[in-house]
């Protein structure tokens, strides 16, 4: 698996991006081999939820940036993109877990007698 | 290096009183910016479930703290750009000096005064101004506009180069005048 990697000059945009991480789960969550069906749906709509708001935030940036001088442009460019991009990455590969967890759980429901 | 570093090709050391100038405009762009990303996450963040809003207040803390960060930036080239500007602040005597020229001001409109270009380019309430500047929260409101009007007198009186705008919403603020 292949992990972000923070490359900036700035430390304080680097911690951010390893915020990135996407091993780590969020609070409550639990991993996804030893959930039930609900608890997966569930999961599932939390990291649907919350992947659609960073991509409309990440279209947001992109449209705010055109208003930006070249400096701003390349700053937003340095630090927001970064970190936005990272964030949806995890969200994204989570979002990956729960939606193979719940094709596992509907798959053994549907060969249930 | 904190978030309030400089970017790249900034020099505060900058003679060039334009420089200062470009460089206010571009950290008040930045922060008009994050403003507007600020208010999309936490519009957005509402409508979350209580674990996605907690990693999403990630975002958020990222955000306010670049925000805090082009905050000191913007300040410092305020300060430079009186500088280069040639204002000269005596909190002793309460005199304001610019260009050649001079004013006495009262306690009350050099503390509005002082509070405002050391807070530049962001918006105060009237209870705020009470609260901050004056420190006497149980002066009437009217106090306020009395010396905001005292104040835009003595700006147009020493030709400073700056406005006391009121925008409805947000309140009053000292803005460095761009020609």
């Amino acid at each position: 698996m292949k992990k972000v990697q923070a490359q900036s000059a700035r430390p304080d945009i680097d911690a951010a991006v390893r915020g990135g991480d996407w091993t780590q789960p969020m609070d409550g969550e639990g991993a996804p081999g030893v959930s039930t069906l609900k608890h997966a749906l569930y999961w599932r709509q939390i990291y649907t939820d919350i992947l659609a708001m960073e991509e409309k935030v990440l279209s947001r940036i992109r449209q705010l940036m055109d208003t930006q001088s070249e400096e701003g442009r390349r700053e937003v460019e340095l630090t927001n993109v970064p970190v936005v991009v990272a964030q949806a990455e995890r969200f994204r590969q989570r979002l990956g877990y729960w939606d193979a967890r719940v094709a596992q759980l509907n798959g053994k429901s549907n060969h249930k007698p | 290096m904190g978030p309030s570093q400089a970017l790249e090709g900034e020099d505060l050391a900058t003679k060039r009183w334009e420089d200062a100038r470009h460089w206010i405009s571009i950290y008040a762009d930045l922060l008009e910016f994050k403003r507007g990303i600020l208010a999309r996450v936490h519009r957005d963040v509402a409508t979350l479930q209580p674990p996605a809003q907690k990693a999403a207040a990630t975002d958020l803390r990222i955000i306010e703290t670049q925000m805090q960060g082009y905050q000191e930036r913007l300040d410092l080239w305020y300060r430079r750009i009186w500088e280069l500007q040639g204002l000269w602040v005596d909190p002793v005597g309460r005199v304001v000096r610019h260009q050649g020229k001079e004013a006495s001001l009262t306690k009350r409109e050099f503390q509005l005064l002082q509070f405002l270009l050391d807070h530049p380019h962001r918006f105060f309430t009237t209870q705020q101004i009470l609260g901050q500047a004056w420190a006497d929260p149980a002066l009437f409101p009217e106090e306020v506009r009395n010396y905001v009007r005292r104040l835009r007198q003595i700006l147009v009186d020493l030709t400073i180069p700056a406005d006391l705008v009121n925008k409805p919403g947000r309140g009053y603020s000292l803005l460095f005048r761009a020609s």
